[in-house]
């Protein structure tokens, strides 16, 4: 019984992973994507998880050529053997994290009658039932709509629609609304935050309140297939179970660009197994990013392209009363804010405060990278770009 | 007359030199001869039938002779010799008529030559520089004269030609004309004429260290090569009559020149040297002659005012303060990490927190001899890292044996050339303590406050007290623990304590006259808080550590 119990879990943990690494992937596709439009030279924060959550959902009613789409570019299939065990385990895991607030839906038109086995699987895969309003009548629509979103966020995110965001033509929306202000393992001393200059992509500087930190933390020096020289250092959060890792190119001229590119699954496990416990010291301006993105495009791009399209769309499993049903819109809210707190009375007598050395500086005083991961599950929770961090 | 004489005995000498060279013995040599012998009784010098010489006979210069055992002297006029004839910047006169001279003698010398010490109570090595006026033997016999007739025809006596270089003359003090083992003289043990040597004690009990210290003005050793391996010239070899540093100069003595072929540097040059026979001409070279180690000693303290966690200082009053710098990839630079100190011309120590990653040896550099943190100078002598000697049992939470010793990449046993600029500082002799509250210092380019964005440009230096182990204790510094290897110090008017990027650098103590490295910086809670400490490994902890490492790396 015992044995067999184990190897149930280890199967699990394979798949998991296999379902994770084609997360990250698929996440990073994504924001690729979303920086080739000119998006590029702002501030940005995207969820690869949101992403990914969204479309299993949809992805669990699709049909035909538009699954066969959906699943080439996510990378698995929905219906495959352990997926929807994998997407609950995620979902608990996730859930327990206080400072991360999730909102994932599918809406649907509520005059659809919708199928029995879809309404089942999805109740059982994601724990919640499907989300039916009435966008014939917009206005009250949206109104719905921002207050399950606002319910589901603890408040944080209370105008996720705009107005123009859904009309009368809308029957199917996803939506993914993350809102996430983790506390620091370790608080950054407010007395160690000092105005400093960050130099934009431009060229021009701009004075801004950075934080310091010294501690000992895992840090790692890379070099890309290109000769870019990057280092990433992870910034812990409280529980240990999520870390921000922060990424910037050595050389001044070198863009983001160059770095965005060449990350993937690969690369975050290599970063995982090289990255060594050091002291530094950590200069890192606070910032407080809010991306709201309509990813129609970027899907389309990514080869589903069908979910968009009245007359090649087939979620026949959601419903056969309508063949026309299609994707209105795939949105997404992230609000990330990175400010000095963290755990009270933490972990903040690390030996490495009271030493006398001039501890290596990691400053990060030039446009960079970050990105949370859930280290248990290796899946990316949110990875954005700073590129003019708020001033103060 | 005299010339004629001088042929003679050179002649003599050659074939005496010749047959007996390889041998280094003195024997019994053909038979007496008599002659008739005068005592001048106002020189108390013998002389033999048919001599001449002059004396000082009451402000006045007598030429005298030996005629048939009566001496014969009228006054004379004399003037300046044309030649220098006298040592020890005695002056030389030189009658109008004969050829004879005269030295008038300073005060401490005399001789014909000036070329006897009458102060010199003591041989140092050997003793070939011996000119004193010891003239008993072992056993207690007195010495023969070397004038004395009993040996002419013994090979060392005074007729030689070179008589006076090897401080022989018309005397009877012990000399070491030979390199014997020690000064001797010609001695009749009854009726038996031999020889025995001389118990004068020596200047000091262990040999003196043959090295030399700033440019080797006061250089006073032996040495007598050159870095080329030539043999040097002796100072008062006749071939150096017309050069400008030689033993006839009246300031010969102050500058160390002499009757020997000793390295010296008499005019300031920036070490020491000695004139040479290269080929057919007369030149110079240097000597290879090693620099001594001073440790702890420093130029006196110059325009320090007082800033803020302490007072800006000069390399000059901190000669072994190193900076360390680690190459950064990110930074694309050498950023400063640490102080260290400098104990030996290829070691420095510094705390070992500040060296945590393993591949880090060839990112170091180390900086000796700057006063700006990071602005290059003439004075500054940089260091690769050759090799590191991380504290075996150093402790990373607590900070415990946190010591780390560098050996810098140089040239054999030699790195740090020692300056004004870079000199080491003294180890602790073993078991040293010093008084509680004793007033030390401590110097480096850290941080003026904990949170400060910037390290500090200049060096500087503050002053803190040694604080009683029993209140060096883990309640003053937030709970934290303190080892036996651990002492703290600290500004009682809580104005001086180190901060962030003086780790590694020194708390030194004055003790005998020199300064002594008692600790290293390594940590505290905060910097200058009241009633806090600076908590810095015990160097004398550490000795034995330092010790067989440094041996270790022995050529």
């Amino acid at each position: 019984m015992k044995t067999f119990t184990f190897f149930l879990l280890l199967v699990g943990g394979a798949l998991s992973n296999k379902v994770a690494e084609s997360d990250v992937d698929f996440g990073n596709k994504v924001f690729w994507k979303v920086l080739e439009s000119p998006l590029a030279q702002r501030n940005l924060v995207l969820s690869p998880y949101g992403v990914s959550s969204v479309l299993r959902m949809l992805q669990l009613g699709a049909d035909g050529r538009t699954h066969m789409q959906m699943r080439a570019a996510m990378g698995y299939s929905v219906q495959d053997r352990g997926v929807p065990h994998i997407q609950r385990k995620l979902q608990k895991e996730l859930s327990s994290e206080t400072a991360l607030k999730v909102a994932n839906a599918v809406f649907v038109q509520r005059t659809l009658l919708l199928e029995k086995v879809y309404r089942r699987s999805f109740l059982k895969t994601f724990q919640q039932s499907l989300h039916q309003v009435d966008f014939t009548d917009p206005q009250m629509a949206g109104s719905v709509i921002n207050h399950w979103v606002s319910d589901h966020t603890d408040g944080m995110i209370p105008k996720f629609l705009h107005q123009d965001s859904i009309n009368v033509q809308t029957q199917l929306l996803l939506l993914n609304a993350i809102h996430f202000q983790g506390k620091w393992k370790v608080p950054f001393d407010p007395k160690g935050t000092h105005e400093r200059l960050f130099h934009m992509a431009n060229g021009s500087t701009v004075l801004v309140p950075m934080m310091q930190q010294t501690n000992r933390f895992s840090y790692g020096e890379f070099v890309t297939p290109d000769g870019v020289d990057y280092d990433v250092i992870e910034l812990p959060y409280q529980g240990d179970a999520l870390g921000m890792l922060l990424l910037s190119p050595f050389q001044k001229d070198v863009p983001l660009s160059a770095l965005i590119q060449h990350i993937d699954n690969q690369v975050l496990k290599q970063w995982r197994k090289e990255m060594r416990p050091l002291s530094r010291q950590l200069i890192l301006p606070r910032f407080s990013i809010s991306t709201e993105t309509e990813l129609n495009g970027v899907l389309s791009d990514l080869g589903m392209n069908d979910m968009f399209s009245m007359l090649d769309a087939d979620f026949s499993k959601i419903t056969v009363a309508d063949e026309n049903l299609y994707v209105s819109k795939v949105l997404q809210k992230v609000k990330i804010e990175v400010n000095e707190e963290g755990t009270k009375g933490s972990a903040a007598t690390a030996a490495i405060m009271y030493s006398r050395m001039a501890i290596e500086e990691v400053t990060l005083d030039r446009p960079f990278l970050f990105l949370v991961q859930h280290k248990p599950t290796g899946t990316v929770l949110f990875m954005g770009q700073v590129m003019e961090p708020s001033r103060k | 007359m005299k010339a004629l004489v001088f042929f003679l005995a050179a002649l003599l000498e050659a074939s005496c030199t010749f047959g007996e060279e390889a041998l280094h013995i003195r024997m019994r040599r053909g038979t007496r001869k008599f002659e008739e012998r005068c005592l001048d009784t106002v020189t108390s010098q013998i002389h033999q039938q048919g001599d001449t010489w002059l004396r000082w006979q009451d402000q006045r210069v007598q030429y005298c002779r030996c005629v048939f055992g009566l001496t014969r002297c009228h006054s004379v006029p004399v003037t300046d010799c044309s030649k220098p004839e006298c040592y020890h910047g005695g002056t030389c006169k030189q009658a109008v008529y004969f050829p004879e001279f005269i030295c008038q003698c300073p005060k401490g010398f005399k001789g014909s030559r000036c070329e006897i010490s009458t102060s010199a109570k003591c041989i140092e090595g050997q003793g070939v520089r011996y000119r004193g006026t010891w003239s008993v033997t072992e056993s207690g016999y007195t010495c023969l004269n070397w004038n004395a007739t009993a040996v002419m025809n013994k090979k060392y006596q005074a007729r030689r030609q070179d008589a006076h270089q090897l401080g022989l003359g018309n005397h009877n003090y012990c000399r070491n004309p030979d390199s014997d083992k020690q000064p001797w003289c010609h001695v009749y043990k009854g009726s038996q004429l031999t020889w025995e040597y001389c118990s004068i004690p020596s200047c000091s009990a262990a040999s003196p260290v043959d090295c030399y210290t700033d440019k080797g003005t006061s250089y006073r050793g032996t040495k007598s090569v050159t870095h080329l391996g030539t043999q040097c010239l002796h100072w008062d070899s006749p071939a150096l009559l017309d050069k400008q540093f030689t033993a006839w100069k009246p300031n010969a003595w102050k500058q160390g020149l002499g009757s020997h072929n000793y390295c010296r540097n008499p005019d300031n040059d920036v070490r020491p040297w000695c004139h040479v026979r290269r080929g057919r001409s007369l030149t110079w070279e240097y000597c290879d002659i090693p620099k001594c180690a001073v440790c702890g000693q420093r130029m006196p303290a110059q325009n320090q005012y007082r800033i803020k966690g302490g007072q800006v200082s000069d390399i000059t009053s901190h000669p072994w303060q190193a900076a360390i710098f680690v190459y950064s990839p990110r930074g694309q630079n050498y950023a400063f990490r640490c102080g260290g100190v400098l104990i030996d011309s290829c070691w420095v120590l510094s705390a070992a927190h500040c060296f945590q990653e393993a591949s880090m040896i060839d990112r170091l550099q180390v900086v000796l001899g700057r006063t700006y943190r990071v602005q290059n100078s003439t004075n500054e002598q940089v260091f690769g890292v050759e090799k590191l000697f991380m504290h075996e049992k150093y402790n990373h939470e607590t900070y415990d044996n946190d010591i780390v010793l560098l050996k810098l990449q140089g040239q054999g046993s030699r790195c740090a050339q020692e300056t004004n600029y870079v000199r080491p500082v003294c180890l602790p002799v073993a078991q040293l303590t010093l008084p509680d509250w004793t007033e030390c210092e401590i110097s480096g380019y850290g941080k003026e406050e904990e949170f400060g964005v910037f390290f500090s440009s200049r060096l500087k230096e503050g002053h803190v007290r040694l604080w009683p182990a029993d209140q060096c204790t883990s309640d003053r510094l937030s709970g934290r623990l303190i080892t036996k290897n651990m002492l703290c110090a600290g500004d009682t008017r809580e104005l001086d304590d180190a901060c962030k990027g003086d780790s590694g650098g020194p708390l030194v103590c004055s003790n005998k006259g020199r300064m002594s490295l008692l600790g290293i910086i390594s940590w505290g809670d905060g910097c200058g808080k009241k009633n806090t400490p600076g908590v810095y490994t015990k160097v004398v902890n550490y000795l034995d550590w330092i010790d067989e490492r440094m041996k270790q790396q022995m050529p």
